[in-house]
């Protein structure tokens, strides 16, 4: 496992964002669980699945909420990077497309929907 | 055999970022009172009864399954050192987690049939 980092530290060389792609994929993997299980109170009826809801809209679980949001739009855009280069696309940019696609315009989508959700359960409750 | 999972990887990842925006539009943006968080059981309901939609959060459940258990299961053969026999009773326990954990996920809409 040292010898893979080593492998792959100094320059950039994708592997920020190949570590980046794997931490993500595994939360997403965990928040997958943990949302079924959510859906699964479906089955107990509307006072159950409100209930179950209900749950997660204290202000620590709306940050959390914020926080998927980041996690989900890093994974895609990476990901979307990934097949590009595969395709044969900008191969000799990938630097270029992590730090502007990925996490430059990554930022940008973050911030448009973070910013109301924000607002709107955090802050207006 | 790893070269189509590399493939089915990046499918199965396009598809899931169409299935995710549109899942964040009907969940979370449509009216008002999604905007806010609060979604219901009614509203799910109002949704669920049409089995195209039905169709769509089904797909959409086994296709991130494919695609998650699969990064999984890439994630376990990259940093460990199990051996072909580890390698292939790994991917037998992410299968069988797979078939349950899409069971699961299709049952939490039984009473709503």
């Amino acid at each position: 496992m040292r010898n893979v980092f080593r492998k792959y530290s100094g320059a950039f060389s994708g592997m920020l964002a190949h570590t980046i792609q794997r931490m993500t994929g595994i939360v997403l993997l965990v928040y997958l669980f943990l949302h079924v299980r959510t859906i699964y109170a479906l089955r107990d009826g509307p006072q159950a699945f409100d209930r179950a809801v209900a749950e997660f809209r204290g202000p620590v679980f709306k940050l959390l909420e914020i926080g998927l949001l980041g996690v989900v739009i890093l994974h895609a855009l990476n990901g979307v990077r990934i097949t590009l280069i595969d395709l044969g696309v900008g191969q000799t940019r990938q630097r270029q497309l992590f730090w502007i696609g990925s996490i430059g315009l990554g930022a940008l989508i973050f911030l448009a929907g973070a910013i109301p959700l924000f607002r709107s359960s955090v802050v207006g409750r | 055999m790893a070269a189509i999972w590399w493939y089915l990887q990046r499918i199965t990842g396009a598809m899931l970022l169409v299935l995710l925006v549109l899942h964040f539009w009907v969940e979370h943006f449509v009216s008002e009172s999604l905007r806010r968080g609060d979604l219901t059981y009614d509203a799910i309901r109002a949704r669920i009864v049409n089995p195209w939609w039905q169709a769509t959060d089904i797909a959409f459940l086994l296709i991130a399954l494919v695609h998650g258990l699969s990064g999984a299961r890439n994630m376990v053969l990259d940093y460990s050192r199990i051996g072909r026999r580890g390698a292939q009773v790994a991917t037998v326990l992410l299968c069988g987690a797979g078939i349950v954990w899409a069971w699961w996920g299709i049952e939490a809409f039984g009473n709503l049939r």
